[in-house]
Formats: C-alpha cells, sequence, structure tokens
C-alpha cells in the first residue's frame, strides 16, 4: 500500500514528488555533527526529553510539533540518522475541532516517511500503551520499531539498531568477502570444537552480539566506533570463536568424581581403570595433527607454501617465517595467498560435494 | 597479532592467522582469489549480505507482537517522562 500523503500533506505540490536514492553511507548532517536526527513531537516535555535523549547520544536534532511540519522539514533535510515520531502527533498545530480528539497522526507518518525512502530509520514513541502488541497500526507499519517505555535505554539500543542496519547497508561486497572468509578461517581452526557451526553461525552469532550491546553489555558486544564495522566483527567473532572452544573444552572435561563407579563389592572404581589407552584431548590432538598432514600434502606442489603453512602452525610472525625459509616480501605474499586460495578451493569443492 | 603456541593448537593458529591477513587484502585482491577458486564473488557477497540483514531482522521481531488491538485503551498519556 502506497501511503498517498494527500490527507496530512497540505503542502504537497502537484507536480510528483522525485527523490533521489540515497548514497551509501548516507550521514549528511543537518548542521556538523556526525548524526542527525529529526524529532515529531507536540508534547513540549516529552519534545524537551527525547531532545535531550537524542543530543546526549551525539545527534543533532530538528524539531517539529506536528505531522504536517515534520514531513515539510523532512523533505527539506533529509535522510536524517533517525526519525523519532509521537505516535500522538496532530496533523497540523493550532485550535479547531480536529485539534481536540486524539491525534494518532505518528504511524501515518512514519508510513509517508517510508514510502520515501524504504531505508530510513524511523521509530515511534509510543508511551501511552503498555506493549507493543497494544499499539493500533495497520500490518504494513508493524516492522517500525516502537518505544513504549519512556527510559533512555529502549530509545538507546533502538538507535543503535539503525545504525548498525545503517553500517550493514554501507557494507561493499569486498567488506562483505572478507567477513566471510574471516568466519570460513576462524571456524575451520576450531576443528571439532565448532562443533557443527559454519562460516554462518559465527558471522551471525558476532552480529547478533553487537545488537545485544546496546541494552546487554555483560552478554553482547557494544560496537565503539573507534574501529570500522568489519574490524569490530572480526573481533566479535575471534572473541565468539574462543569462547565456542573453551565451551567444548569444558564439555568434554570430567570431574574424576563425576565419572567415579562403584563396583558390587562396593568399592569405588574409576572407569579408566578398564580403558587402555587415549583420551579426547589425544583423540583431538590426532584429528588435528592429520589435519595438519592433509594441509601440507595439499600444498606439497609448492615448497613456499608449505614452509609458510608450517611457520604459521608454529605460531611465527612473518618476518619469522620470512628469516627461517629465506623468503623475501615477494615470495611469502604469493604463498600466503597460495594457501588461501588453495583451502578455499577445498572448501568450494567440499560445499559442491554435500 | 601474536599466538600462544601450543602443542595441539597449530591447525588453528595457522587458521587464524590466514583469517587475519584476509583484513588486510585490497579490494581487487580478495575478488581475485575468490573468482580464481571457482566460486561467484558476487553471489558469496550478496550471500553474507542477506545473512546479516536476516540476523538483524531476526534481532528487530524477537520481542514485537504481530497482534493487533484496535480496540487497546490508552493510558494516560505521560508528562512526566521517568528517566
Amino acid at each position: 500500500m502506497r501511503y498517498s500523503l494527500s490527507f496530512i500533506d497540505s503542502t504537497q505540490s502537484s507536480q510528483p514528488y522525485e527523490r533521489t536514492e540515497p548514497s551509501l553511507p548516507p550521514t549528511i548532517s543537518i548542521n556538523t555533527a556526525t548524526k542527525s536526527a529529526l524529532l515529531v513531537e507536540s508534547d513540549e516535555s516529552l519534545s524537551i526529553f527525547l531532545k535531550r535523549c537524542l543530543n546526549d547520544e551525539g545527534y543533532a536534532v530538528r524539531t517539529a510539533s506536528n505531522s504536517e511540519e515534520g514531513l515539510r522539514l523532512y523533505r527539506d533535510c533529509a535522510p536524517f540518522n533517525v526519525v523519532l515520531i509521537d505516535y500522538f502527533i496532530s496533523h497540523r498545530s493550532g485550535v479547531g475541532i480536529d485539534c481536540l480528539a486524539p491525534q494518532t497522526k505518528g504511524v501515518e507518518l512514519a508510513m509517508a516517511i517510508h514510502d520515501l525512502d524504504a531505508s530510513q530509520g524511523v521509530i515511534i514513541a509510543a508511551f501511552a500503551y503498555r506493549s507493543p502488541g497494544e499499539v493500533p497500526r495497520p500490518p504494513e507499519a508493524m516492522h517500525i520499531p516502537l518505544i513504549i517505555d519512556s527510559n533512555v535505554s529502549q530509545l538507546r539500543s533502538l538507535l543503535e539498531k539503525i545504525e548498525i542496519d545503517r553500517a550493514i547497508r554501507a557494507l561493499t561486497s569486498s567488506d562483505l568477502l572478507r567477513l566471510q572468509r574471516f568466519a570460513k578461517f576462524r571456524v575451520r581452526g576450531l576443528g571439532r570444537a565448532a562443533s557443527g557451526r559454519d562460516w554462518e553461525d559465527l558471522l551471525g552469532e558476532a552480529l547478533y552480539r553487537t545488537l545485544m550491546g546496546a541494552e546487554d553489555t555483560q552478554n553482547g558486544r557494544h560496537w565503539n566506533r573507534k574501529v570500522t564495522f568489519v574490524q569490530h566483527l572480526a573481533g566479535a567473532m575471534q572473541s565468539i570463536a574462543n569462547v565456542w572452544k573453551r565451551q567444548f573444552k569444558e564439555k568434554n572435561t570430567y570431574l574424576i568424581s563425576e565419572l567415579s563407579v562403584h563396583n558390587p563389592e562396593g568399592r569405588e572404581q574409576s572407569p579408566f581403570d578398564d580403558v587402555p589407552s587415549g583420551s579426547a584431548t589425544a583423540d583431538d590432538r590426532l584429528i588435528r595433527k592429520s589435519e595438519e598432514d592433509r594441509m601440507l600434502t595439499l600444498l606439497q606442489d609448492s615448497p613456499d607454501a608449505s614452509h609458510v603453512f608450517r611457520g604459521l602452525a608454529d605460531g611465527l610472525s612473518k618476518s619469522e617465517i620470512m628469516s627461517r625459509y629465506r623468503l623475501d616480501e615477494k615470495r611469502y605474499t604469493t604463498a600466503v595467498r597460495r594457501i588461501r586460495a588453495k583451502l578455499l578451493a577445498e572448501d568450494n569443492a567440499g560445499n559442491r560435494g554435500r | 597479532m601474536p599466538y600462544n603456541k601450543r602443542d595441539d593448537d597449530h591447525l588453528e593458529t595457522a587458521m587464524n592467522q590466514l583469517a587475519d591477513s584476509v583484513l588486510g587484502l585490497s579490494d581487487d585482491a580478495i575478488a581475485d582469489e575468490i573468482g580464481e577458486s571457482g566460486a561467484d564473488p558476487e553471489e558469496d557477497a550478496e550471500r553474507t549480505r542477506l545473512l546479516l540483514r536476516t540476523t538483524s531482522q531476526g534481532w528487530a521481531v524477537r520481542d514485537a507482537c504481530v497482534e493487533k488491538l484496535p480496540n487497546a485503551i490508552p493510558r494516560r498519556k505521560v508528562s512526566a517522562p521517568k528517566r
């Protein structure tokens, strides 16, 4: 459904409104601030409160007190990082019979803005309701996030979500490929500790924790903007992979007391008494060793690649590897590239096989 | 990035270093590498974008209620919000 805006937009010209596709990243401030917001709120005290909240989060704020003014400002100054609209706003300010009835033009304005730019981040403030399910809105407006509670954390969380969505849209194809390959190598390095998870699980978890980071600093990972979004997600993946590895080790480790059994005579007996050899760690080590050997076989047609892989596996730095195997910069770079290509080709062949 | 070598960590150490090396690749280099391996870089990029979008959308609707209650009675509008 397309919102014509005719009933809320008296300023609409007879010419169809044409708007160019927003370029990414579309953050062009109304002033000099890096982030901009449009606040449409008719209640003065709420307007002051919300404006202060947005200012505290680093947004330069334009305010409008009704839907007509809000739409005009949006058309004049868009795009904004976020548009925050009160559910209860009037069509226009002033006195008259239409100003006495409850005015719930917030959703209509939000949909009108969505029609102009589907990627525009919009939040509706519906403080008068107890839950999102209570807020009347058409099905096509259900995707618009709501704030129900007028505390700062909920607003902050939604603002963060909008900023993260913008960062996702701004990722280039190369960024996406870097993230994918980073995740693939990390998961491959986990071996059995990946427990059946793949690169999508790792990258998805990193983003999920990032989204969580705005409201839960303990379990989430807050993106602090000092690093790029790609670097942040890579760091999150690294951390999550380490957690998975730790969990795998903990899960596969038992206290002797947990395993102790009593024989028919009532004597305590360790289950390992009847096991001739081997442990989970030994098995794991064996599997890893055979995988490492398989890699070296895969690289046997390139002595440089084999050497570099061995050096990387030994935890050597680039300069140490170059020094140990007498490689110059070009040969080292070519060798690393060959290793990555071999592993990727093997990965692709595996996927095709599956 | 330094790695602590452990006896059973060889493979992981190598893979982690390779993962880090990907982050430093130029745009052309990463596309070329993926193309040479037989994969379609655009397809891989789109798949990754879809994953990120889906995860973000999943987060957005985690608490959303799709039920519409047109007769819900609004509470009194707050004028002095708590902070």
